[in-house]
């Protein structure tokens, strides 16, 4: 018998047939009962949703059955301005975004208080976290190659595999104008700001009968020298305290997209799209050095071929077969030991490989999807630090993932049910020390079940109610497990940290509901998440750290999202969300307290008006109540940012101006890591 | 009239008895207050505790007191204590009334101006109120300090140059430092980016002329004092001996029994390892990481097995005898340093617990047990 997020050790054991699994069997069960409740219906369809027919593309997420929490960015809002996808991220529901620096600085998503490695990014849904380390650096991808931003918060949709505690962060690439529906077949877009940042990109689309290609580049280059008061690690001395602008903060950025879709034929269409992202990145020092060279390069490229299949084998039977490859190399230069405490210099290489295959069958009452994944990861490093030599560490994973999709009462109630196994198979290779001894290799494997239930009551097609819960895991990464150099060791007999996540939301919508009110739109969620076997490293009295599941934590939590339209040229959007959590642990000062680095209230507001050539938008981020650390001695600054910017659009390009944090904060959301304040940035926008 | 001259002889002599135990007596200043660098598990925060007695002599601990980073370490002298944070912190030295432990009366860094370099201090050591040296485990020079400096120019006054350890990382690793008889004796660990191949050293610097002083090794070009171990961490000083006794850690990564215990003779400055940590095969104690001189004839020490297995050990120097602690929690545990009171009383810092515990060495038992909340690092006292 399989328990939900069973941890296989060392030892080679035979794979459990997977039907004995209870739970599975159960979620399998239920998609059966529903599916024979609805063949026993003997209702006319009134079509809330077009005939059974999806919308969205095969393999994507259906936005109109999904009762998973979530928010779209669409493309007008990663154009036309200088923002970045951290900055365009943190301004929906549920989202905080932690970032260390400047321009091209290291940014991380919490999502509903769950960490970043808790949270999968997905690009063109696939994932790009990593088995060596779990987070994501959102400011290594620039807004350019991006077509629209899908957040799902709490639960992940099937489409979407390796579901996570926090939910999924979804970037979906640009595509060609046609397909976009964009009537600009081409942009070009130059950009100066603040701290001697200059930005340029351009994208090119081609369309020819059954060809559609897209072409995107963009150049970033920035100095980040933006001032701040540099304490001089003296919180208590002011007397020594300077004004002084950042050093070793700079980015040099290169990002390249290309996409080509072509219809084979009414039933075949393939697309390859392959994106590039090369990014210098210096690093600055804790004393703010101007002599520092320390530097972080990071090469990564993503390479995507799928083809879709439409009406596969009957009507409305689709398929989609993706085949993606990864390929990351990381290359860290410390060799002055001007940042760290040692000379240091490390690269690592992180190649994934993987397929997936995905169908669905759409009837007029129900639909089944399916999804199978294999993928194969390694990981490479070498470090002057390095006492010992390691060899190549694989992760290999197999994914297996079924949902039945429900409609009942007229298509007005929708039961989502899924059932998702994943059997993740992770091999060190053997270790020599400096002294020849050679610890042997092993492997760890985990076998993971991630049943989720999902409604969804339309009222109308913007007013609904939705209710989802779910089971999900995150396996720990190689050093956690495997350990690194010296003072962090791993610990093999780390189990997955686990979470049964719950939430209900509502949306309503008026349309023209007063005379002052043209359109609003109101949602509200509340959830609950238990987490458990939380991996925390512990230190000893002589400094090493052993990663350990030390804690369980209840995080819980009220977001809501307004937006109201007062006239056609108005538009309120405003996003509340307050976060709870307690830390449930024998670690004595950690126990009874908040979970730290997220913020537990935060309300942004955005305002935006447009005239006929002239646009006006203002921005307000208020945070409250962050923790740098788990016995929550240490509270950070409370955040208040407030963005203006004003744009003049022409006939075929638009000038935009902003001015971001007029307050001038130097908001820190990791310690002693400022970010800037008061910035200025024009951008000049070109489309033909 | 015999009579009256032979009792006030007697009288006299009583008097003179008396105050001379008095002195004895006044010569031993009991501690004040205990000051404890605590740490979080995961090294998220820090902060310091106070431990003092009540009105009833009991015990208490007030914790949690001025948070900061997590890697930080503690120094006294006299009625003041000196909270040090080192690289991962704010590479600066807070100065604190014993009285008040909660209101700095300064802050100053410890870095050199302009430079990229963190200092990293480990230790002060104290000369006089207006006298002390700071140890820059970061750097190759150690800096002679005012402690009782009203502004951050007239902090530092001197510096000793230790260049002359330097290894392959350009710096000697000085980790601890002892004044005696107006010698200040320095370990140097001599790590190379944190591994453990050099030979370690102690330097001796005279505190009137800040100068060097030459051991005359003989075959040794360097001026100090090589040590048979390597790794030295804690340096003590006991005074019916006057020796200096050294523990040596030896390494953690990787696994290295290249430490122990080291005995120096000052009047000879010939040393002695007196425990010896083992080898790959045979290591009863495991690696040795902390000291304490309890007496001349009584040492303790932990023996580190493995990452959470830490185990209290007395050793009896007269008849060579190593026990390992009756106390249960110190065996197995984690424990991260020790301490000596002026009563004698042995202070464990128990990381597994978040607590220190007062042991009496004389029966090896424990007197006291206080929480601290963050998992003690580090015990001092003052008066």
């Amino acid at each position: 018998m399989i328990n939900i997020g069973e941890k296989v050790g060392a030892k080679k054991t035979l794979l459990h047939p997977v039907y004995k699994s209870s739970y599975f069997t159960i979620a399998v069960l239920l998609a059966l009962l529903s599916s024979a409740l609805v063949r026993a219906q003997d209702e006319e369809l009134h079509v809330l949703i077009d005939d059974g027919q999806i919308k969205s593309r095969i393999g994507e997420v259906d936005s109109s059955t999904t009762s998973s929490a979530n928010s779209v960015i669409e493309a007008d809002r990663l154009r036309n301005n200088f923002v970045s996808l951290p900055d365009v991220l943190e301004q929906e529901v549920g989202v905080q975004m932690r970032s260390s620096g400047g321009e091209g600085s290291l940014s991380t998503a919490v999502l509903r208080g769950a960490s970043s490695e808790q949270v999968i990014i997905y690009l063109d849904g696939v994932p790009l976290n990593n088995a060596s380390g779990g987070s994501v650096d959102l400011s290594l991808i620039p807004v350019n190659v991006i077509e629209r931003i899908e957040i799902y918060r709490g639960s992940t949709p099937l489409a979407l595999g390796n579901p996570s505690i926090g939910g999924a962060v979804n970037i979906i690439t640009r595509q060609s104008a046609r397909l976009s529906a964009d009537e600009n077949t081409g942009q070009i877009s130059a950009s100066v700001a603040s701290f001697h940042t200059y930005k340029l990109s351009g994208s090119s689309s081609i369309s020819y009968d059954r060809d559609d290609v897209l072409l995107s580049a963009c150049y970033l280059k920035s100095k980040n020298d933006f001032s701040f008061v540099n304490d001089n690690g003296t919180h208590y001395n002011q007397a020594d305290d300077r004004v002084e602008n950042r050093n070793n903060d700079g980015v040099e950025h290169i990002s390249m997209l290309a996409n080509w879709k072509y219809k084979i034929s009414e039933q075949y269409d393939t697309e390859l799209r392959l994106v590039i992202f090369d990014r210098q990145k210096e690093i600055p020092s804790a004393t703010n050095n101007a002599d520092v060279q320390t530097h972080l390069d990071t090469r990564q490229y993503d390479f995507l071929a799928q083809i879709n299949v439409h009406d596969a084998w009957s009507k409305d039977s689709n398929l989609n077969l993706k085949l993606f490859a990864t390929g990351k190399n990381e290359e860290f230069d410390d060799s002055l030991a001007q940042v760290g405490f040692f000379s240091q210099y490390s690269e690592s290489v992180t190649k994934k490989l993987g397929v997936q295959f995905y169908a669905e069958k759409n009837r007029l009452q129900q639909q089944w999807r399916f999804i199978t994944a294999i993928s194969g990861e390694t990981y490479d490093s070498e470090s002057s630090l390095a006492l010992v030599e390691i060899g190549l560490n694989t992760r290999d994973q197999i994914e297996l993932s079924v949902e039945n999709v429900s409609y009942f009462d007229q298509q007005r109630f929708i039961l989502n049910i899924v059932a998702r196994y994943q059997v993740v198979n992770d091999q060190l290779s053997s270790v020599t020390d400096s002294s020849g001894a050679v610890t042997p290799a092993f492997d760890e494997s985990y076998r993971l079940l991630n049943p989720q239930i999902g409604a969804k009551y339309l009222f109308n097609s913007r007013t609904y109610l939705t209710a989802n819960v779910g089971r999900y895991n995150r396996i720990p990464s190689f050093y956690e497990l495997f350990g690194g150099d010296g003072l962090l060791l791993g610990n093999a007999d780390l189990k997955q940290e686990s979470s049964l996540n719950m939430d209900v939301g509502f949306t309503y919508a008026w349309y023209e509901p007063y005379s002052w009110l043209h359109d609003a739109e109101v949602y509200a969620g509340i959830y609950h998440n238990k987490i458990e076997n939380l991996i925390v490293r512990i230190y000893n009295g002589q400094g090493i750290g052993v990663p350990q599941n030390i804690s369980d934590a209840v995080i819980q939590g009220f977001e809501s999202t307004i937006k109201l339209q007062p006239a056609a040229n108005h538009s309120i959007n405003a996003n509340i969300s307050l976060i709870d959590s307690v830390n449930k642990t024998d670690v004595g000062s950690f126990n009874g307290k908040v979970l730290p680095s997220y913020y537990q209230q935060s309300l942004s507001l955005h305002y935006t008006y447009a005239l006929t050539v002239w646009s006006f938008t203002a921005e307000a981020d208020v945070k409250r109540n962050m923790y740098y650390d788990r016995s929550n001695l240490l509270e950070a600054d409370d955040v208040n940012l407030l963005n203006l910017s004003a744009r003049r659009n022409f006939m075929h390009s638009n000038i935009d101006l902003r001015v971001d944090n007029i307050l001038d904060e130097n908001v820190q959301y990791f310690r002693n890591r400022p970010t800037p304040g008061l910035s200025f940035s024009l951008t000049y926008n070109h489309n033909f | 009239m015999k009579n009256t001259k032979l009792i006030s002889l007697l009288l006299s002599l009583l008097t003179l008895i008396s105050c001379s135990q008095d002195s004895a007596t006044s010569s031993v200043i009991v501690d004040k207050a205990a000051i404890v660098a605590t740490v979080a598990a995961d090294y998220s925060s820090g902060a310091h505790a106070v431990i003092s007695k009540d009105a009833n002599g009991v015990r208490i601990a007030t914790n949690d007191l001025v948070p900061t980073g997590s890697d930080i370490t503690v120094s006294a002298n006299g009625a003041d204590f000196y909270r040090i944070e080192r690289a991962f912190a704010g590479n600066n030295i807070t100065k604190f009334s014993g009285s008040d432990a909660q209101t700095p009366i300064w802050q100053y860094s410890t870095n050199d101006a302009g430079s990229a370099v963190l200092s990293n201090p480990y230790d002060m050591i104290f000369v006089s109120e207006t006298k002390a040296y700071v140890l820059r485990n970061g750097s190759s020079i150690a800096w002679v300090v005012n402690p009782s400096a009203t502004t951050e120019a007239e902090f530092k006054i001197g510096e000793l140059d230790l260049s002359a350890y330097a290894d392959a990382d350009g710096v000697p690793e000085m980790s601890a430092g002892m004044i005696v008889n107006g010698k200040l004796y320095i370990a140097l660990q001599r790590l190379e980016n944190f591994a453990v191949t050099q030979v370690a050293y102690v330097a001796i610097f005279d505190v009137n002329t800040d100068q060097e002083i030459d051991a005359n090794i003989p075959g040794d070009t360097l001026m100090g004092i090589p040590l048979q171990t390597r790794n030295p961490g804690n340096i003590i000083y006991e005074p019916v001996s006057n020796s200096i006794f050294v523990q040596g850690t030896g390494s953690f990564w990787p696994e290295e029994f290249t430490g122990g215990i080291e005995k120096i003779n000052l009047a000879t400055l010939t040393t002695t390892v007196i425990v010896d940590d083992g080898d790959a095969v045979t290591h009863p104690y495991g690696l040795i990481t902390e000291l304490a001189v309890v007496s001349d004839s009584i040492l303790y020490f932990v023996g580190y097995a493995a990452w959470a297995d830490n185990t209290l050990y007395k050793l009896d120097l007269n008849t060579a005898e190593i026990t390992p602690t009756g106390v249960v929690s110190l065996v197995n545990g984690q424990i991260s340093s020790l301490s000596v009171d002026s009563e004698g009383l042995l202070w464990v810092s128990d990381s597994a617990n978040a607590t220190v515990r007062i042991i009496d060495p004389a029966t090896d038992t424990e007197v006291d047990a206080l929480y601290t909340n963050l998992n003690p690092e580090k015990v001092v006292f003052v008066k």
